[in-house]
């Protein structure tokens, strides 16, 4: 455990290092958001409700989306490309660590360093758009599910960006891979959209899907959507979800790690 | 050892055309050497094309809950996304150079371009093409194709002409947007492509219309970061005919190349100056 | 007129100060620090046409930054260089097509592309005529059996084919001037020889100019006629080979393996050699002397005439000895080099 421990606090350092970047990564997601916002902004003009959602919810919903996009360090791809290519991956390998727990202490360390000052814009946007009326939690249990939710969508995405940079080790374009799971996730955890825009058929499967861990339903039971017993289930499926591509990880790594190719006599 | 006479120099001889060929020589090079790597090949455009659908898929979402916004019509938004594609492949296409800078100065890879008759950049822009275009060139052009009958396209030869100078300024804007990013790596070194991925985030905000964001944010994408060139004057030309900002275009495209061509000049002179 | 010329030449430049661990890595993010290095100080250099010069010092002296600025990717902080006349730094391109650089193990060709693409490819950048560039692929699959790997990219290349792969490749365009930072780093013996047998011949031969940076001493003897040491960014010494011999190596020491030894003092038998130092390791009396102030045959003369040898021994201290006692800072180049 104290390797892990390690390893995640050499990322924190190195992340920390590169400050520039984490805050310019922030930016960027920040932009998507600021468009969806001015978006719906426009959408909602002359409307009070769409599918269901006020303007307020709406808004807050997407803060959480936000929140959620950027608790989770995505460089990940990035990383672990760099070191297929250097072949520095053969040194993680000769670490008498798990490769999948080291990478995934290596994401929370990131966590620790990025979401931190994530969590402090997030708030300051909520401070600063509070007067146009960014929605509180509905209650204490909400806040504190939402809290829980938030925290296992974390891993669930940590997971996820891990399983998809290990196709890393089939191609040298990690910002293709960066780009389209990203695409991916984002489109499907509602960090973009509600997911409760979608037409109800789809909404009710994306919500069967991995994904709406990672935004939808910290954001639903934040909104006094998801109560009692739904909001338990919720997170249980979230739960299960993050097992399985945790051992989903595991299985394409075993196909991918026999891709590790020595260049050089 | 026999002395061959053979004194045949391949290639034309005056230098800005011998430039030119080389630089077609080089990427001709990295085609055949990427197209031996099938399954990286085809991820790449795998990869391009899903995110592009899924971008197709969040408009028809959000457009399926409000008909329009601020008078753009689903057909309209699309066409506008569809000419984005287009024009950031175009430029994406040429400009996969420019993602290669950060390593190449954090490696000391910049060392061996420098000991190169040839301009450094000229060389690393011969480094490859991007293939993820291919995927938003086809899409944007299935996309345009499709939505087009939707749309009460301005057909005249001045809205052909616009399109014309439209979209290779707007290519210009994207590809020297992400030149002077990229060459942010001249500067902080770990920081590889974060800048260039905050531009590339940026140019999201072109996937909607123009009037949808603030006055200010809308000045910003015109006058600052003239991302607004990308899709939204060359698409508003097709729905309502040529007007003056699309005939400006070229100003823009001509003048984010200056700037992409000061920063990286200033970079390369930072890296001469302290060789990392 | 020489044809690489340093006048003054200074480096400098910023590192950024970082204390280790975390609370290192939160108080550069508040308060960053910087250091400033000086890479080359005031350095004055000249090297003819045709010369091989070997450029010695111990890590971080400044080797690698010279190189750079010789060869015109760095820009001189101070000071001035012409290289066959011009300023490699601002002539960039004129100056490319006349010089060569390899850098130690990293290579200058491309990692995806079979190694002859990127020799024909070099090829056209430099517009080498087709039947020179035939004729130096030939040469290069004699000396260094680059025919071998031709069509292999670059990538699957071992360390030592790399290298000479590196080396075929800066001679494509048959610079004047090829630059080596540490060409024979991690390589195997015989390639190491290979490599420099390949030096020898284009040095000798074709008159191609050759400064290189090294630690392999082997180097140094093998294939230069002259060194130039630098410690701490400024040169300490600039001469022959033979030169360094004769000033910094002069010690010679003589073993004698004697049958039955008395050991006596062999002040005695030596008296008249000159200054000698003498004494028994066993049965073996060992005499050192400098080489140019005592005869080597008189001293063995005396010697065998006074005692039953059964075997000597001569050894010579070399240009090793001088380097190591360089980067040790046990040379006091002043005090040593006083006397020719």
């Amino acid at each position: 455990m104290r390797a892990y421990a390690a390893i995640a606090s050499r990322q924190f350092q190195s992340a920390l290092q590169y400050r520039g970047n984490y805050a310019l990564g922030m930016l960027s997601s920040l932009a998507l958001v600021l468009a969806m916002f001015f978006f719906w902004h426009a959408g909602f003009d002359g409307r009070s409700a769409i599918a269901g959602y006020s303007w307020a919810q709406t808004k807050t919903y997407l803060l959480i989306g936000y929140l959620s996009a950027n608790l989770v360090a995505t460089s990940s791809e990035a990383r672990m490309s760099e070191s297929i290519r250097t072949g520095n991956v053969l040194c993680d390998l000769l670490l008498p660590v798990d490769f999948q727990g080291a990478r995934l202490s290596e994401a929370l360390g990131s966590v620790a360093a990025q979401g931190v000052p994530a969590l402090l814009v997030t708030l300051a946007v909520a401070v600063a758009v509070a007067f146009s009326g960014v929605l509180p939690p509905s209650g204490i249990g909400a806040a504190l599910g939402a809290a829980v939710a938030l925290g296992l969508g974390v891993v669930l995405k940590s997971a996820i960006v891990y399983a998809s940079a290990l196709v890393c080790f089939w191609t040298t374009n990690y910002v293709g891979i960066a780009w389209s799971r990203a695409a991916l996730t984002n489109l499907l955890c509602g960090a973009l959209v509600p997911l409760a825009f979608f037409p109800a058929g789809v909404a009710a499967v994306l919500r069967w899907l991995p994904f709406a861990g990672i935004t939808d339903t910290p954001a639903r039971i934040y909104l006094g959507q998801l109560v009692g017993v739904h909001a338990f289930l919720a997170v249980c499926l979230e739960a299960a979800w993050t097992v399985a591509v945790l051992f989903g990880g595991r299985v394409l790594w075993r196909a991918a790690s026999a891709q590790v190719t020595i260049h050089g006599g | 050892m026999g002395v061959d006479a053979d004194r045949r120099i391949h290639g034309p001889r005056p230098y800005a055309l011998r430039v030119l060929w080389l630089y077609g020589r080089m990427l001709g090079q990295h085609a055949l050497a990427r197209l031996s790597y099938e399954t990286d090949f085809l991820l790449t455009i795998g990869a391009s094309a899903l995110t592009q659908v899924l971008g197709l898929i969040f408009l028809g979402v959000v457009f399926s809950r409000i008909p329009s916004v601020r008078g753009w019509t689903f057909w309209q938004a699309a066409l506008l996304y569809g000419l984005l594609l287009e024009v950031r492949g175009l430029a994406a296409a040429f400009g996969e150079g420019a993602w290669s800078i950060g390593g190449a100065v954090a490696r000391g890879e910049l060392d061996r371009l420098l000991l190169r008759p040839l301009p450094v950049l000229v060389q690393l822009y011969g480094g490859g093409l991007g293939w993820s275009a291919i995927a938003d060139l086809g899409l944007g052009a299935a996309i345009l194709a499709v939505a087009g009958p939707h749309v009460a396209i301005v057909w005249s030869f001045g809205t052909v002409a616009a399109l014309c100078v439209a979209l290779p300024s707007g290519a210009m804007v994207y590809w020297s947007a992400m030149l002077a990013a990229n060459s942010i790596a001249f500067w902080t070194v770990g920081a590889r492509g974060t800048v260039a991925f905050l531009l590339h985030g940026v140019s999201e905000l072109a996937k909607f219309p123009l009037p949808v964001y603030p006055r200010l944010l809308a000045g910003v994408l015109t006058w600052c970061l003239p991302f607004a060139f990308l899709s939204f004057y060359p698409a508003r030309a097709l729905v309502a005919g040529p007007d003056l900002a699309v005939w400006l275009s070229p100003l823009a495209g001509l003048g984010s190349l200056l700037c992409a061509w000061l920063v990286w000049r200033a970079g390369l002179a930072r890296y001469e100056g302290t060789g990392s | 007129m020489a044809a690489i010329e340093a006048r003054a030449l200074c480096k400098a430049y910023r590192r950024p100060l970082r204390a280790p661990g975390l609370s290192g890595s939160v108080r550069h993010l508040l308060r960053p620090r910087h250091q400033d290095i000086v890479a080359v100080d005031h350095l004055d250099l000249s090297i003819e046409a045709g010369e091989a010069v070997c450029y010695v010092g111990p890590n971080g002296a400044g080797k690698s930054t010279t190189i750079k600025l010789l060869t015109g990717i760095l820009r001189p902080t101070a000071g001035t260089v012409r290289v066959l006349g011009r300023d490699p730094h601002r002539q960039r391109v004129a100056n490319a097509r006349d010089i060569a650089a390899t850098f130690g193990n990293r290579s200058q060709l491309n990692w995806d592309l079979p190694l002859g693409e990127s020799l024909a490819l070099l090829r056209d950048i430099y517009a080498v005529p087709q039947g020179r560039y035939r004729q130096h692929l030939r040469t290069c699959a004699d000396i260094l059996g680059i025919d071998a790997f031709l069509s292999a990219p670059v990538r699957q290349l071992s360390l030592g084919q790399r290298v000479r792969a590196d080396l075929a490749a800066a001679l494509v365009h048959d610079p004047k001037i090829l630059y080596l930072d540490e060409p024979t780093v991690g390589l195997d013996i015989a390639v190491k020889e290979r490599l420099r047998a390949f030096l020898r011949q284009l040095h000798r031969e074709r008159g191609l100019t050759i400064p290189l940076t090294t630690h392999d001493l082997a180097d140094i003897e093998d294939v230069c006629d002259r060194l130039v040491i630098i410690d701490q960014a400024r040169l300490l010494y600039d001469g022959t080979l033979r030169q360094v011999r004769d000033r910094f190596a002069r010690e010679r020491v003589l073993r004698f393996v004697v049958r039955q030894p008395d050991r006596a003092d062999p002040a005695g038998i030596l008296a008249g050699c000159g200054p000698v130092r003498a004494a028994w390791e066993g049965d073996t009396l060992v005499v050192a002397f400098d080489r140019l102030a005592v005869e080597s045959p008189a001293v063995t003369a005396r010697v065998l005439r006074a005692m039953d040898v059964v075997d000597f021994h001569l050894a010579d201290a070399g240009i090793a000895d001088v380097v190591r006692r360089v980067y040790e800072r046990r040379l006091d180049l002043a005090e040593e080099g006083g006397q020719p």
